[in-house]
């Protein structure tokens, strides 16, 4: 898909716009990233809404949801809040935290600002930490090409393990693909493979290593039992709890 | 008319009722807090294998005798202490009592350190009112929201619901013997006039200090803000640990670089804590990173930085907690 | 599971919980540190791969030299007022001719349209002066003073907005806001308040700091909003502009608008150091802001949205709260005790106290059911002083307002109004209550009583405490 970027914007006749009817949904798409990278003009795109978009880094509203159909599939699809991180304890980040891990989205979108790679890449490998089934959008690919920036999104998908597609949100430029890729992942066809980060300082990685492998013995069904022993050093007390009533063991059975 | 009169007296009646229940909770409130300050001081002194006695009791909390009698008997006639030889030792459960206490007044700290834009003068203060009110419940959620600290922010270890001790870190700035490098692992905020003096000599714990000179009247450290003499007295109420780790010279703070001048970034100060810290290093500012000036307001306050291609405004206060290595062709 | 292997799995998972607060204790505080650094490294290592930059960097971006102008020492300051400015005037000067045709549709068509249709079907008196003088004159009236500015004020923030200015303004003025202890977004949030407090209210959303967004909040009915500018320029043109030769008169009205708006800019710095050292002193605060990339905005989309978000939902709330004040607006002036309305009983009763402020009963009194918008306070204080006063000449008991400025001068004279009460009126509107809207908008964001009464009581005080002040003064000299 790295040479579609230069083709015309696709005509989108597969895509239907459920607006804000979002029965009988099949899968659930979560829509995450930093603040500003242009989530709600995604879920307009895809969705048909108007929620609001503004050119500022904090958040203009709370919470949007709303539904598309593809391929014979419905996709219900929610606006989480904009986050740099996933690691700390603001509000907004509990929030979009507990959906990807509680809520068990079929697919979380992450959408990302392309000529902020690096902070964005960030986020992507936190949430690549908790749930597997990553489609990443790389957005504001006009911006990249008018600074003659060169991003090769084959290399950064094999990389990251999850599919990778430009995108332009504004005028819906790579909508196609990626709502393609997001059926793939959804309905099982795309298999990720997702990046984990291995090389933090040695006495951490040690503690790491030590108690994912315990607490895999513990949840053999847990498909992020790394993140989970970060989060226990890092002293997050509602994992501690979801471990000991046995919440944790019942959501990944 | 009649009418008017008589809810007017209903009114100051209901008033008088009012505010009379209210001034007797706070009498009762207020002797529990001299009983659980009497607790606290026993605790500490037995710990430390002082006496505890009515004097003491007297001295610390300065009250007559009337008063630290009555505190006594009523430690003792709850069953949390217990006298021998006309010292004070607490029971188990009066230790639980006492270390309840602590641990309601540290996680306080901490959670004014890490959540509550009041500066850390005025810590101490507030938690020293906060550690009577907390119910056991009120601190298990308070620990969580917090994700179980290990530390306040005075360096204080602040044990676990399961624990029931703690260890004290480190030696007296005032007693150590060698020359080195040491790290702060506590800043004892009592007397308040001392606490102040540390305050305004910016050490904090976690801070690396290297300790170069030792005479009977002070103690000279090199810090990242320079070399300073620290006077005996102070330095009573600092405490450090002997460390590897080299001092870091030759930074510079984020705050004095010029417009146009670039850096990368060596490390964050620990004062820098909580909400704030984890903003900086989500927003990329993490040592390794370069980090450029570009613009500044025209009072010089805030300015903006560039940082992993973006545009990021900072203002001097936190700016000068950051602390970087100039480029030089930056 | 059985009993055993049961006990055995709790017995594990106390075991992994110990060896994790052992780890913890091992590695102390710098735990989070270290992680968010590790993937940071992570990210920088796979981005450097997937990315290429141009040999050659484009020699001077336009970005940096529009930064350079907009935050510029010299420049910076004169453009963002001149950009403020022109926002304002376009509102005011442009809602003129849409505003008179709204005026014209809702109150001179359809409203003797829906009189004569009441009353035609035998509807009996007091339900038509309810349901037409009260409820739709008043929502009728809100609706056409209200919707074209709005419509107007909004797009063209919201495309300041979509531009990536509005957060250089928050860059260039951040040092006032810093040293009263807010935070510099507010300019923005303020700037919005003159527009409608309302939706200055909602976007405080943008500052995520919890303590200057409730500094926000509570002062943001000190910026002078769009339903306030014309009372404002009405007083102005009628009682201050004759203190001088008529070739300045244009220069002082506007002068003293101009002033009042800027009073309302002292009056939010003065109080957000003081909400920051009392009462709001220990709610957490930090600052960071991001300066976006310009983009160039989209007209139509944002003209949709900005309506949508913006307009129609601050209207819609109006409306709501219009319906039932008009309705009692209509009582107090048509239901009569012993042949005297019951508004008079209620002004004679708020006259005294309101004369130690330099006001009168029917201007607090106006102020007390005008609640829903400040754009019908004008309309109901004439009607009162008709119906008080008893003047000849006008229809009795209905809301209604003079397209000749003489006229208007010459009832409010009746009614007993000098330079003093002119400039009382003028700073009271600047400092009262917020309207209904804006504070169920404070209710809904905040969540708390608390804190809507606050946003209340304050304005409401320092609006008492000014116009005393002024009162006491002018007596004084005179
Ligand atoms: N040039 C360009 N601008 C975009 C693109 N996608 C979004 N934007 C703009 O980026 C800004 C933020 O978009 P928004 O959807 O509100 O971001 P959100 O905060 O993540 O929901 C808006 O001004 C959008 O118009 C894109 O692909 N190209
Ligand atoms: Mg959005």
């Amino acid at each position: 898909m790295a040479d579609c970027v230069n083709c015309p914007a696709n005509v989108l006749s597969a895509l239907k716009r459920y607006g804000e009817n979002m029965q009988d949904a099949d899968f659930v798409v979560a829509l995450a990233g930093n603040p500003n990278v242009g989530k709600s003009t995604i879920l307009n795109d895809l969705t048909g809404l108007k929620q609001h978009t503004g050119n500022w880094p904090g958040k203009t509203v709370t919470r949007a949801e709303g539904a598309f159909g593809y391929k014979e599939k419905k996709f219900k699809i929610i606006d989480l809040p904009g986050t740099y991180s996933l690691l700390s304890t603001s509000a907004d980040e509990e929030i979009a935290r507990d959906f990807i891990l509680f809520g068990k989205p079929d697919v979380t979108l992450v959408v990302v600002d392309s000529t902020k790679l690096e902070r964005n890449l960030n986020l992507v490998l936190q949430i690549l930490e908790i749930t597997d089934k990553v489609v990443v959008a790389l957005n504001l690919f006009d911006e990249l090409r008018r600074k003659n920036i060169k991003l090769d999104a084959r290399r950064l998908s094999a990389d990251l393990g999850v599919p990778a597609v430009p995108v332009v949100a504004r005028s819906k430029e790579g909508i196609n693909e990626l709502i393609d890729y997001v059926w793939q992942v959804a309905s099982g066809e795309y298999v990720c493979k997702p990046k984990r980060v291995k090389k933090f300082n040695g006495k951490i990685q040690k503690a790491i290593d030590d108690l994912t492998a315990d607490v895999k013995k513990l949840f053999p069904n847990l498909p992020n039992a790394r993140w989970i022993a970060m989060r226990l050093l890092e002293g997050d007390m509602q994992i501690e709890e979801a471990i000991k009533n046995g919440e944790l063991g019942k959501l990944f059975q | 008319m009649n009418i008017f009169l008589l809810i007017l007296l209903l009114a100051l009646l209901t008033g008088f009722v009012f505010l009379f229940g209210k001034l007797k909770s706070e009498r009762e409130f207020r002797e529990k807090i001299r009983v659980e300050d009497a607790l606290k001081h026993i605790y500490t002194s037995n710990k430390e294998n002082i006496p505890a006695t009515l004097n003491s009791i007297k001295g610390h909390q300065k009250i007559s005798d009337q008063s630290a009698l009555k505190i006594i008997k009523t430690l003792i006639d709850s069953k949390l202490a217990e006298r021998k030889k006309n010292q004070l030792f607490l029971t188990e459960e009066g230790k639980k009592y006492a270390l309840n206490i602590i641990k309601n007044h540290r996680l306080w700290e901490r959670y004014l350190a890490e959540e509550s834009g009041l500066d850390e003068e005025h810590w101490h203060k507030e938690a020293e009112k906060m550690e009577h009110k907390l119910t056991e419940k009120e601190r298990r959620e308070l620990r969580k929201k917090l994700g179980n600290p290990l530390r306040d922010p005075h360096g204080d270890a602040i044990p676990s619901e399961e624990e029931d001790d703690f260890e004290i870190a480190g030696e007296q700035l005032s007693e150590i013997e060698t020359t080195g490098k040491y790290k702060v692992v506590h800043v004892e905020d009592e007397p308040h006039e001392i606490y102040k003096e540390i305050l305004k000599l910016q050490i904090y714990p976690q801070m690396p200090v290297e300790v170069t000179g030792i005479n009977e009247n002070s103690v000279t450290i090199k810090t990242e803000h320079g070399t300073l003499a620290i006077p005996k007295s102070v330095a009573t109420n600092i405490s450090v640990a002997k460390v590897e780790t080299e001092l870091l010279e030759g930074l510079q703070k984020l705050d004095s670089l010029k417009v146009g001048e670039s850096g990368i970034v060596v490390k964050l100060s620990e004062r820098l804590r909580g909400v704030a810290r984890r903003r900086l290093l989500d927003l990329g500012i993490i040592p390794g990173s370069k980090i450029k000036v570009m613009y500044e307001n025209v009072s010089g306050n805030p300015r903006a930085y560039e940082i992993k291609n973006t545009l990021i405004a900072l203002r001097n206060d936190i700016a000068e907690q950051i602390f970087v290595r100039k480029e030089e062709n930056g | 599971m059985t009993n055993a292997e049961k006990i055995s799995r709790e017995e594990q998972i106390k075991a992994l919980l110990k060896k994790a607060e052992n780890y913890r204790k091992e590695i102390g505080d710098s735990f989070h540190d270290n992680i968010v650094e590790g993937i940071f490294a992570e990210a920088e290592r796979i981005a450097s791969r997937a990315i290429q930059y141009p040999d050659k960097k484009p020699s001077k971006d336009w970005e940096v030299v529009l930064d350079r102008l907009l935050i510029s020492k010299y420049a910076g300051y004169p453009i963002m007022f001149l950009m403020l400015a022109i926002v304002l005037w376009l509102t005011i000067q442009g809602a003129n001719y849409p505003s008179d045709l709204l005026y014209d549709l809702l109150l001179g068509k359809i409203y003797p349209i829906l009189k004569n249709a009441f009353i035609s079907i035998g509807t009996p008196n007091w339900l038509t002066g309810i349901i037409v003088d009260g409820a739709y004159l008043a929502t009728a009236w809100v609706i056409s003073v209200m919707l074209p500015p709005m419509a107007i004020f909004f797009p063209l923030f919201t495309l300041l907005e979509d531009f990536g200015f509005l957060p250089r303004v928050a860059f260039n003025l951040d040092n006032f806001f810093r040293k009263v202890g807010a935070h510099g977004k507010q300019a923005l949030t303020m700037s919005m308040g003159f527009g409608c407090n309302a939706a200055g209210v909602v976007a405080t959303r943008i500052i995520d700091s919890p303590r200057e967004r409730l500094i926000a909040i509570i002062t943001n009915n000190f910026a002078l909003c769009n339903g306030r500018w014309p009372t404002q320029i009405l007083l102005a043109s009628i009682f201050i502009a004759p203190l001088v030769p008529p070739v300045w008169a244009g220069v002082i009205s506007a002068a003293s608008v101009i002033a009042i708006a800027l009073l309302g800019v002292a009056l939010t710095l003065f109080t957000s150091y003081a909400l920051s050292r009392t009462i709001l002193k220990g709610i957490p605060s930090t600052f960071s802001l991001e300066l976006p990339p310009y983009r160039p905005p989209r007209i139509l989309q944002t003209l949709y949205t900005s309506l949508i978000d913006r307009t129609i939902y601050v209207l819609w709330r109006a409306i709501v709260f219009a319906l039932p004040a008009g309705m009692v607006i209509w009582l107090i002036s048509n239901v009569t005790y012993d042949g005297v309305p019951l508004a008079k009983y209620i002004v004679d009763f708020l006259d005294p106290f309101a004369i130690i402020f330099g006001l009168n009963g029917i201007i607090l009194l106006a102020y007390i059911v005008a609640i829903p918008a400040n754009e019908i306070v004008i309309p109901t204080i004439l009607m009162l002083t008709v119906l008080i006063f008893g003047v000849e000449g006008y229809q009795h008991g209905v809301l209604f307002e003079l397209d000749s400025l003489p006229d208007t001068a010459n009832l409010l004279r009746i009614g007993g109004w000098t330079i003093l009460t002119a400039i009382n009126v003028m700073v009271f509107s600047l400092a009262h209550n917020p309207c209904s809207t804006t504070i169920y908008t404070i209710y809904k964001e905040t969540g708390s009583w608390k804190w809507t009464t606050v946003s209340v009581v304050i304005p409401l005080t320092l609006g008492f405490l000014l116009t005393f002040i002024i009162a006491q003064v002018y007596f004084l000299f005179t």
